[in-house]
Formats: structure tokens, sequence, C-alpha cells
């Protein structure tokens, strides 16, 4: 394929555009030709660091890592951190938000004439007067406003209310008349794709999206027909929820005709000032988009959700502050989910184990608005299979809007991935772990041929099995079973395009007279720890200490633009602009240091700049560290603070890839089909990490996230009605503390081989910890009693029927 | 298919507290020569080898009957649950009068079955409306009315005095099983109810908006009328009751 | 929330008189209440509050009676050594229940008396359900995975409460209050099935209150023992759980298995009673009595595991009061 040639305009243009930064971080392969053209201009247009000056050796670091308490944490556990949720603003509305009940309808006629009477109420918003004009649109595929007519899921939005008080404006819902034509919709895939199916989306395409080619590489009918051991199965995940501590939420002040501000829940407030920008038609430096302090994100927070836009047009209807939240049912029928996805695999193995043919086909739920729904990233990079063919389609549904969550389609990819690499181990009697080793691709990505920059699976691995005991503890399946109770043991191992580098990578970090630091980037802190993390970054490059430096984060008003929280691209992207910057800085604070200056003429230390080196607040000679100056007076006798200036951009021919493994040991109750999970391992090839302590959190918060994905958690869909029946906290199974193991035995493990392009060797990490889990359990329950479970999540009513069905219970 | 209209009538209460437009047909009115006055065609029928009398033969056929298919039966007891809360809501007795029985003999059909696949083998029954009344002849209270409109035969529980003949004279029954906890029935579809003490049996919910509750809201109804199951036939509906259809259903 | 008027009652016979007028609620620890009320299930234009009525909340002995007040926290009834010790079923319920947080809240009258939990009764959007006085039943159709299996009537909704079971299973009595005085009831006649109306879940009128439940002190009360399985291993209700109280011993004398999160109130398992009644409680009369505690259910679409489940559960509980 001929590589795609961009106009220097057109790479200025993708630079500045939220949305490519978004989709780079999720589906960086389908993006490749425009990465590679953007790098290469920046590679071109970026002056280099003085070539003198260099960073901490990563093995002799004196912040970076170690384990930090973070900085951002005390305000939230004393209950002072100001959300979205907690703005109130003088004058402000409270808005209340109705949803339809119907999966798919038109909305005949809308009778708001009640509402409107009621007293408190300041405006009513629906389809008759919502803006449709030109950038007026929260989506485009099918259009979306802000709020709908046509309706394509059950708990879309179709008016909205702001009064002067949230009960009012609750009320005022009730007395919205609505007349509607519901149209027949489907929420399952299988069905989606029936002949008989209707056509949801007036597509003509039998519900589905665009085809995209597929992964090819070898011949894969060749080398499957040939080949000894075969195998093929089908594996299928759910539509899930983020069920972020903080729902949805935004207040919107239109403080002139032409300048609006917004306090926001969102993973990246460049991206709520660009989304309200385009929304309107106002230059961005007319929207400011505050986002102090965000209640959890994973995905699902990404840009101008529709709780934005309602909040910004109920405010310029009404010229008061207007707040929109959303309450936890509208939050869990509404929001961006994770997508089901079904995989079936197939593939050939040599009698010695050897994995040579590999087929998947990838069916995703693109479901209403036709979000990207693939899960074959893990599939084509984990195991060498030299012939093999990856295809991905995606269907139409009646489901909520399918998004990014925690690791997007990887989990999903890796669900199928490592249970049927559980069940070709099995066939070609080996060991699991043993057929894992042997399979592995360690060196390049197979299909763009470029080298990884690093790769900890082996260690991942290798690290795990030994901290689970695997020799002493695994063993035939159903082979441990005592009275009730049967015991065993799983794995499953990961790779995913996450925690990759992506751009906007530029920062500035500045010093002043005082020695304080200021870090300028971008990153929204979501509670991962970002700001912690770059703020060791950038007094560990300064050499400087880390009393002397407060992150700021989240005001587009005192920013710039690092891009989003996610893709797990924070801490090497932000990361490395802030490195540059750092390092910026620190040269010139040793080329101030060595200038002679004042009636005497004398610099403050003697001899040229790459003599010198910092740390811990001072510059100092490194022949004679006791020649020294504190860093605070080198700026003084400057008599300005002084600003470094960072870019950075992903060096050519290398790829970055993260990897993880999971180890999980379970209990299986023969009686009830409840699993207990006693123990889990999580391994992370993280490269380097940043800040210890807060890298086990993001392995136990992502860890966390994949045993719910693994026990319980699944939004179910009224079988007719196809409305979610469980949106709410009850019946929606994220599991409890009881459902982890205890804490001595939930263990994150860092694997840091150190890769050649992060920070100080570091790569992404929030992501990955959340794939191998749920195979991991599915695998240990296979082992404790010999059924296996295709369909996540594992709940115990599929775990009864495989009891009965092999006879281990009445 | 073409359903009968019911016309929706004053509640009973209401019809005793003021005169009535038409006059529902008693035995009294039959014996003193109303006969006339009604001009509905009669029609000559027998009922389980029992020949129509001068009365019976004379009187209207109710044009509105509730049938079943118990191919369609799930055994929610919808029907008898909202059939006993409706009547007890306007001041009737309630008893259920209409009774899902639970039978080996009836296979729930497959559109139902891909479902609920354990719930097969119901069959809901009530009274038939028959041709030929003999509980409206022989009620010595004139409890017993037919609605000269409809010809929907029903009972004024205000003044039944519990005699029994009309249970007596009832050609059909609830034998067996119930669907309800399995509990065993032996009883004529005309039953007594011990609480009230009265007699009692569908009325096809007379005065009530919108027809007989069961029909209303029987959910294999409403499953098939938003689509979700396929069928032709509802589990339970309205016909004419005609000699025909009489003989023909359950 | 609707507006509405607090009160605070200071007497059981103030509290009965406070809920005089139309739409007045009882309010004890409020965890389901002040739920239903914000979600507009239940019309509420005043509520009585029962938390300064002195000593309803009480757990005592009392001349061959455990009493235990109806407004005992459920974390005290869980703690409470002579409910662990004289009727440990109840105990074990009141520590199954929700959270740690919600059971410092939560009273024993408040759990047996609270409303159903299915899905569709408690979705703001589902205004047509049996329950909420309408015309259809979602879960005949729709996803059925919390729904009875046994003695569902138009509506399918389960009995949430894991300490009714207990006390179906203790053969408790509950104490009522009305305007009339106060009138006892057996725990078996307390909850009302949708068979005979599907706008309630107990014989509680609207001006009644729970005072009190009593268990009498015997053989069978002491060896009760009270499972539950959930979904999660805390905060859920169950998706199916089983109370079980045995007099008599290596022989059975009387046995009490009741089911929960099965049936629309607790599910007396009479076969599996009579069955184990003269018996020796060995691995096969368990095995046979489990069996027959959930003969003759009829599941929906997605709750036949709930077979196997309560089955097992009976079989744990035998296995455990046997030992």
């Amino acid at each position: 394929m001929a590589k795609k040639k961009l106009s220097e305009k057109e790479i200025l243009a993708l630079l500045d555009d939220p949305q490519f930064h978004l989709a780079v971080a999720e589906y960086p392969t389908e993006h490749q030709d425009e990465i590679d053209a953007i790098d290469e201009y920046i590679r071109r247009v970026t002056p280099s660091l003085a070539p003198w000056v260099s960073a901490s050796n990563p093995a002799e670091t004196r912040i970076v890592g170690k384990r930090v308490k973070r900085v951002e944490d005390p305000v939230r556990l004393t209950g002072q951190a100001m959300y979205a949720t907690d703005v109130s603003l003088p004058g402000m509305l409270h808005a209340a938000i109705l949803r339809s009940p119907h999966a798919r309808a038109r909305i005949e006629d809308i009778d708001t004439s009640a509402a409107e009477a009621l007293p408190g109420v300041r405006a009513v918003l629906t389809y008759k007067n919502v803006p449709t004009e030109g950038g007026a649109k929260t989506g485009s595929n099918p259009d979306r406003y802000a709020v709908q007519r046509d309706v394509n899921f059950a708990g879309e939005e179709v008016a909205a209310v702001a009064a002067e008080d949230a009960h009012t404006a609750r009320e005022a819902l009730d007395l919205i008349k609505i007349k509607w034509n519901v149209l027949p919709s489907i929420t399952d895939m299988k069905e989606a794709l029936l002949a008989s199916a209707p056509d949801l989306a007036g597509t003509r395409t039998g519900n589905k999206t665009p085809a995209s080619a597929p992964t090819k590489r070898g011949d894969f009918a060749a080398a499957y027909a040939s080949a000894p051991i075969k195998h093929e199965g089908t594996y299928t995940t759910t539509t899930l929820q983020h069920a972020t501590l903080e729902p949805y939420a935004t207040v919107v002040r239109w403080d002139a005709p032409d300048h609006v501000t917004a306090w926001a829940s969102t993973q990246y407030a460049p991206g709520i000032r660009s989304g309200l920008a385009g929304y309107f038609g106002l230059p961005r430096a007319r929207v400011r988009a505050i986002a102090e302090n965000t209640g959890g994100g994973f995905g699902s927070k990404t840009g101008a959700n529709r709780d934005a836009i309602i909040a910004a047009v109920l405010s310029k209807m009404t010229l008061r502050p207007v707040k929109v939240a959303f309450d936890r049912p509208g939050n869990f029928k509404a929001a961006t989910h994770r997508f089901a996805d079904i995989l079936t695999l197939k593939a050939g193995v040599t009698s010695d184990g050897r994995l040579v043919a590999y087929e998947g086909f990838n069916y995703g739920d693109a479901a209403a608005y036709r979000g990207g729904a693939s899960a074959i990233v893990p599939l084509q990079r984990l195991y060498r299979a030299d012939n093999a063919t990856f295809t991905y389609q995606g269907v139409i549904t009646n489901r909520p809007p399918s998004g990014a969550q925690r690791c997007v389609g990887d989990p999903q990819g890796t669900w199928a991935q490592e249970i049927f690499i559980d069940e070709l181990a099995e066939k070609a009697g080996m060991d699991p772990v043993a057929f894992r080793l042997k399979n592995f691709e360690t060196k390049i990505d197979q299909d763009t041929k470029r080298t990884w920059a690093s790769c900890g699976i082996v260690e991942c691995v290798e690290q795990g099995a030994k901290a689970i005991g695997w020799q002493q503890k695994w063993h035939k399946p159903g082979a441990a079973i005592r009275g009730s109770k049967a015991h065993g043991i799983g794995m499953a191992a990961h790779a995913c395009a996450h925690g990759a580098m992506s751009l906007p990578m530029s920062s500035v970090v500045r010093i002043d007279q005082a020695g304080a630091i200021d870090i300028n980037q971008g990153l929204t802190e979501i509670g991962g720890g970002q700001s912690t993390t770059m703020m060791m970054i950038a007094t560990e490059t300064v050499g400087a200490s880390l009393k002397d430096a407060y992150p700021t984060w989240g005001d587009t008003g005192f920013v710039s633009d690092t891009g989003g929280t996610w893709g797990s691209r924070g801490t090497i992207s932000a990361g490395s602009a802030v490195r540059n910057a750092a390092l910026d800085l620190k040269a010139q604070l040793l080329v101030e240091a060595t200038k002679p200056r004042g009636s005497s003429n004398k610099p403050l230390l003697e001899g040229k700049p790459e003599d010198l080196d910092t740390a811990d607040g001072y510059a100092f000679l490194k022949a004679d560290p006791s020649k020294r100056v504190a860093l605070k007076d080198i700026v003084s006798a400057t008599g300005s603070p002084m600003m470094g200036r960072g870019t950075h951009v992903v060096p050519a021919g290398v790829a970055m890839s993260v990897f993880a493994a999971g180890f999980a040991e379970v209990e299986v109750d023969l009686d009830t089909g409840e699993i207990t999970l006693l123990r889990y391992i999580a391994t992370d090839d993280l490269g380097k990490a940043i800040n210890v302590l807060g890298a086990e959190q993001q392995i136990e918060g992502g860890a966390s996230m994949g045993i719910g994905m693994a026990l319980g958690e699944e939004l179910k869909f009224d079988g007719p009605g196809n409305f979610p029946v469980n949106a709410n906290w009850e019946n929606y199974a994220m599991p409890t503390a009881l459902d982890h193991p205890r804490w001595a035995d939930f263990r994150p493990i860092l694997v840091e081989p150190g890769d050649a392009i992060g920070p100080y060797g570091a790569k992404g990490l929030a992501e990955p910890p959340t794939a191998p889990p749920p195979p991991a359990i599915a695998n240990a329950v296979y082992n404790a009693i010999g059924v296996r479970i295709h369909d996540a999540p594992i709940t115990s009513d599929k775990i009864l029927a495989g009891i009965k069905e092999k006879g281990l219970r009445a | 298919m073409n359903e009968p209209e019911i016309t929706p009538r004053a509640p009973l209460d209401a019809e005793a507290a003021g005169a009535p437009p038409d006059e529902p047909i008693s035995r009294r009115r039959l014996v003193a020569g109303g006969i006339a006055a009604i001009g509905a065609a009669a029609v000559a029928a027998a009922t389980f080898g029992r020949a129509a009398s001068a009365v019976t033969s004379q009187l209207p056929l109710s044009k509105a009957v509730v049938v079943s298919d118990p191919s369609l039966c799930v055994g929610c007891l919808a029907c008898e649950v909202n059939c006993s809360t409706w009547h007890a809501s306007v001041g009737r007795s309630a008893e259920p009068r209409i009774r899902i029985m639970a039978t080996s003999q009836v296979k729930l059909r497959a559109e139902l079955a891909a479902f609920l696949p354990s719930r097969s083998g119901y069959t809901p029954a009530t009274c038939k409306q028959c041709p030929t009344p003999w509980c409206v002849e022989n009620c010595p209270t004139d409890a017993f009315l037919i609605d000269p409109v409809t010809g929907n035969r029903y009972i004024d529980e205000k003044a039944c005095i519990a005699c029994g003949k009309c249970e007596v004279d009832c050609p059909v029954e609830w034998t067996g099983t119930l669907a309800h906890k399995g509990e065993a029935i032996s009883s004529k579809r005309v039953s007594f109810d011990a609480t009230k003490n009265v007699f009692t049996k569908c009325d096809l919910c007379i005065g009530r908006e919108g027809g007989p509750i069961c029909v209303e809201r029987c959910p294999v109804n409403v499953a098939i009328k938003a689509g979700y199951v396929r069928s032709d036939t509802m589990c339970l509906e309205l016909r004419a009751a005609t000699p025909e259809q009489f003989e023909r259903t359950v | 929330m609707k507006r509405f008027e607090h009160t605070s009652a200071t007497s059981v016979q103030d509290a009965v008189r406070l809920l005089s007028v139309q739409n007045a609620r009882v309010l004890a620890g409020g965890t389901d209440l002040v739920m239903l009320m914000k979600e507009g299930l239940l019309a509420t234009e005043r509520v009585v509050d029962l938390k300064a009525i002195p000593g309803l909340d009480r757990i005592q002995q009392d001349r061959g009676e455990i009493q235990v007040g109806a407004m005992a926290r459920l974390a005290d009834v869980a703690a409470s050594g002579l409910l662990i010790e004289k009727a440990p079923a109840l105990a074990q319920a009141a520590a199954a229940v929700a959270t740690p947080q919600l059971r410092n809240m939560g009273t024993l009258g408040g759990n047996v008396a609270q409303k159903v939990r299915c899905w569709y009764y408690r979705d703001a959007d589902r205004a047509d359900c049996y329950k909420r006085n309408g015309s259809y039943c979602y879960a005949i159709f729709g996803q059925s995975d919390l729904h009875a299996i046994f003695d569902g009537a138009a509506c399918f909704a389960v009995s949430p409460s894991d300490t009714g079971v207990a006390l179906t299973a203790l053969d408790a009595k509950m104490v009522i209050a009305g305007p009339e005085g106060h009138r006892i009831v057996p725990a078996d006649g307390f909850f009302v099935g949708p068979d005979t109306d599907y706008l309630r879940e107990t014989v509680l009128a609207q001006n009644e209150v729970l005072t009190e439940v009593r268990i009498a002190e015997s053989d069978l009360a002491t060896k009760s023992v009270f499972l539950k399985a959930a979904q999660r291993k805390s905060i859920d209700f169950a998706r199916a759980s089983v109370g079980v109280a045995i007099a008599g011993g290596p022989v059975v004398q009387r046995a009490r298995i009741v089911l929960g999160g099965v049936a629309p109130t607790p599910h007396h398992a009479t076969l599996a009673e009579e069955y184990v009644t003269g018996k020796r409680l060995d691995a096969d009369v368990i095995a046979k009595a489990a069996a027959l505690a959930v003969e003759g259910a009829k599941p929906l679409r997605s709750n036949a595991y709930k077979i196997q489940l309560a089955q097992g559960l009976v079989r744990k509980a035998l296995t455990r009061l046997a030992a």
C-alpha cells in the first residue's frame, strides 16, 4: 500500500485536532501514515537540545523510581476536593434530563407547555428548539444533537429542563408529554446480522459498518490444512460501563456573548474547550475549560459529551450558569460503554507445539453511534504466527454508544485469545506456561516489522508463575476437588498498543527566583497520579527537590495541550515533553551559572556548562561537588524567571508495546457455583516505574476492573424491549472489596526491562493490567472443575450449568 | 379476526343507583312476557345433551365470550390475579372467575417455548356464556342477568342469595389441578365465594372500560401485540358466543 | 423527591395515630423508604419516624421467648450473643444483609417489610408494571435472572428479605400494632403473595406498625442455620437463600426448610420438610431432601439456575446441621 502524503497544512491541522489525538491513542495502527508524517515534520522543525546536557542515568536517579505519596491525594482524602459536580455558582440553574424509555423510536410530537408553566422552570430544550445548524452536533454517525428526536438507544437524551433547583427540574420532566413512534430495535449483534433484521440505521449494509481490509501474513489456509493439531473456538464478551464514581457532569457559564467557561469532569480539558468552540463556532481562545478534579474517566470522558453540550446550550438560552450532572442510571444508560465482541479463533499447531497458522474473525458491537469496536490487536501482537489472517467487522445495534473503556478492545481480544491458547496448549499436550513461552513474539511487530523498543513478556510470565507457585499448584482439570470445593489456577498473557507514545508532546517548565518550579503540562489529573509523576520527572531532570515543585493541571487558561489522559500515554508522552523542557531549563541554568557577571565579572561556578551537573536544588562541578551554587541563586542572578521549552517525537523505526500477565488461583463451590478468587498476581512490563507506589496502585486498579469484567459486570438488556435492566449499582455487579483476594494475596509485580524511548525507560501502564484477569480466572475455573466458560462474565449460573453437565453434582 | 365489540357499561353500583336506559334481561321479565320486547334473534341449541327450554331458546346469544388458546398460555396467573383484583376493587367477589388448569395435554407453542421452555401445559378456562343459560332461567331472585346489548350473562351479587341453583345448572367444570400452587380443584365455573356468601362467574368485567381485564392484561397478548411473539391468535380473546364456538372452545 | 411532612413518633400508639392520614409511611432505618420516595415509587405525604420510640430496639429473653424489637438494627441483631446462641439463623441472616453501612442503618422490621427489588419495578420508566398498579409483567418475556421460580402470579418479583426467610424457618411470631390494638401473626402468614395482592408484600396495613418479633426458645430455634448465595460476596440481595431449623437428633422430629429469593414470599419446601421428618440426616437423605426442596419449580427464561442453586444451599444447610 502506498504511503499517504500529507501537506504541511494538513499536518498542522491534525496536530491541532483533539479528535485525531484521541483516535491515534486508541487505534494507532489505523493512522500510521499520518503519525509517521507528523513525526517526521516535528523532527524537522524542533530545535535540538544542547548535545552536552543529559538527564540522570535511570540507574542512579534520586526521585524517579522511588515510592512517592501523591501530592494530589490529601485534598481528596479529606473531602475538600472540588469536582464539577460540586461546583456551585451564583445564580446557577440545575438541569434534569429526560431519557427515552425506548431503544429505537421517533418522537412524533412533544408537549412541554406544562413543564414550562411549572414555577421555577427557566428553559426546556427539545428537538423543537435544539440548535442543529453548522457545528451544532455531538456526533455525525448518525447525526446527534444536544437532545435527540430520532432515538437510537434506550436512555438517550430527548429533553432537558433548567430550573432554579434540581427537584423542580426533575418534577418538570414528569410534565413533558411525548407522542412516540416506537420502531423495531435490536441489542444482540447476532440478531442484527440476520437477513431478516430491520435496517437499524438506514445504511442498507445488513447492519454492518464499512469493512476494513483484513490483516494478512503468509498463507493461513495452507498452513492450517497441513498442521497436525487444529483448534477452533468462539468467545464472547458483553457491554460494560465504566461506572466512574463521578458521573458525567459539567457546569457552563456564558461569561459574555463570545466567552464561555466550563467546569467539566473530563480526561481532557482541551477537548472540552475544542468541543464547545466547535459546537458554537467560537474561537478556541474564547472557551476556558477547567477540570480541577475528575472522579474517574477510564475512557468515558474524552471530550465534550452531551452533559457539556446540554449545559452550554441551556446556559446560552437562559444567560445563567447551568449545571448538568447525570444521575447514576443516566450514566449507566447513556455514557460511553465498553463494546461487546464476538471472536472466532482458529489455529494450527505443529506436533512440537509451535503455532503456525492463526485466524481471527471479530464481530464488534459498534452500537448506536457506530464506534470502533475492534479487539484484534492482542491477536496480532502477542504470539508469533507466520501465517495469519485477522478480520474485524463492526455491527450496528441499539446498544448505547460504544467507546473506549480502559484498554478499549484489547481485554475482549485477550479474553478470547488466552482461553483459546489454554485450549491449544492442552491439545498440544503442553503446560500452558511452557506453551506460551514457546510461542511469544518478543522482538517485532509482525505486521509493520518495526522493532519493539522493549519487551518484558517472558519476565512477566516467569515471575508470575514463580510467585503463584505454578509448578507446585497446577494440576489436571478437576483434579483438586475436596468436598464441595474445587481448587484451580490459571494464567493469561497480554500485549497491546496502549502505553505507547503519542502527540501532542510539548511542555514548559519554569523556575523563579525563589527556586519554585512550575510544570506547565496539559494532562488532566483523573486520579492516576499523573501530576505527581510529572513533578518527579521535572524535578529529577532539573536536579531540584520534590518540595520545590507543585504541578499545575486541568485549566486551559493556564496549561498547554499535552493531549488527553488516556491510552496509557500520560507518563511517557507528557513525561517526555516535561523531561525535554526540564533538560532545556537545566542547560540554560548551567549556561547562566558559568557566565561571568556582576562587578567582579566572575561566574557563579568556574568551568564550562558541560563540566557541571545538578542535583537536590544545586548546580555543582562534576569534578568537585563541593563547589556548588543553589539553582535559585542562578535564577536570581539573571534577574527574571527562567523557562525551559520541550517537545518530543517518537523516534523513527521503533515501536512501543506493553505486555502484562496475570495469574489467578480460585476456589469453586460445587453447590452454589460461587467463585472465590484466592490469589491474583499481576505482572506488568512497564519499562520503568517513575513512581513505584503510583504504579502499583494503577496495576491494582486495572486488575480490579478486570476482576469485575471476569466475575459479574455486564449491562443486561431486556430481551424484547432492548432497554438496560441493571443500570444501577445494585444490579450492575462491580466487584466489592470482598470479591478481591485478601490484600496480601493481591500482588502487583513490576517488570522493568527499561525502554529505549520513554522517559527514564518508562512505558505506559494504566490499561494493560485490566486485560489478563478475565481469561486467567476463566482458565483457573477450568483447572478447578474442567468447565470452559467462553462467554464473559463467569457467573454462578454458567458455572452451575457446567457442574451439572460434568455430573459433579446432581 | 372479527372481534365483537363490547360496549362499556356503567358499573353495577351505578346501575343500581339510577334507572338504566336498557333494563337487563332477567328470568322474571322473561316469564312476564318481556321476550318480545327484547327483539333479539333466538337460537335453540343443545348444551351437553340438555335441550333448550322455552325460555332459554329465546335468549339472545352473548356477543362475546373469553376464549383461550392453551398453546399460548405460560401459566403466569395474570388473568386470575387481575380478575380477582379488579372485581374486588369495584366491590364484587374477589374469587377469580377465570382459572388456569395445569394439564399435560397441552404443549406450549415453539415461539413461546423459546422464551419459557419450562412453562408448558396450561389451560385458562372460564364461563362459556352458554347459548342455553339454564343458570339464568333457574335463578330465583333475578340475580342472574343478561345485558340486552351484549348478551353478557352475569350475576348481580347484591341480589344473589347463594342458593346454588346456578352452580347445579352450570354444564362446565374446573376439575383437576390448578396452575396456582398445584392445588386440586373440583368446581363448576359458576363458583361459590364463602367470604362474601355469593355465587360468582365471569361477567366479562361488565362496567369496565376496556372490556375484560384478563384479555387486556394477559402478558402473552401484550407480547403478541408488541411483536415479541409471533402468533395469529391471542392467548385470551373475545369471540362471539355461537353454539359452534361453545362446543369447540374451553 | 416530592415534598412530605416528617413526624417523629414518641410511642407506638402515637405512631399509629400519625399513620392515620393517607399516604403516611413508617420510617425505620430509611434505607428502602427513602429510595422509594426518591424514585417516586411510593406516594408519601407524611413520614412517621419510629427512632425516638423508647425500647423498640430491645433484644431480650422473656418467659421462654426471644423478643427482638422491630427497630433493632441489623448490625445489632447480627452481633447479639443471645441470638447467635438461641436462634442462630436470624443472626446469620442479619449478618448476610447488604453491607456494614446498611446494617448499621437498616432495622429488622424494615428488612422484613421492605418492597421487592425487581429491576423492572424499580425502573422509573416501567410504570405499567403490575406492582405499580400497571398492566404488565416485564419479567415474563424479559430478563428474569432475579425472579421467582415458585408461585409467581402475574408478578414474579421475589421476596428480598434475608431475615424474613430466617424468621419463617424459626416459626417466629410477628407483633403488629394498629388502631385496634395489637395482633400477632405467625411469620408463615405475614408475607403476602401476588396471588392475594400484588401491590403489597406483607399483611401490614398502611396504618399498622410491626413492633416486635418473637421466637419461642426451643431445640428447633437453636439448631437453625441461614445460608445465602448472591452474585457478589457483599451488598447483593439473595439469588437464593435457605433457612433451616431442625428439632430432634439424630432422628429429625420436626423440620422447617424455607427458601428465599426464589418466590414472592419465603417459600416452605414442604415436601423436603415431610421427607426428613423421622429420618437421620445422612448423605443420601440430605441429597433427596435437597432435590425435593425444588420440586415443582417453574422457572422463567433466565432463572432456571436458581433450582440448582437452591438445591445446593439446602444440601449445604442440612449437611451443616447434621454435623
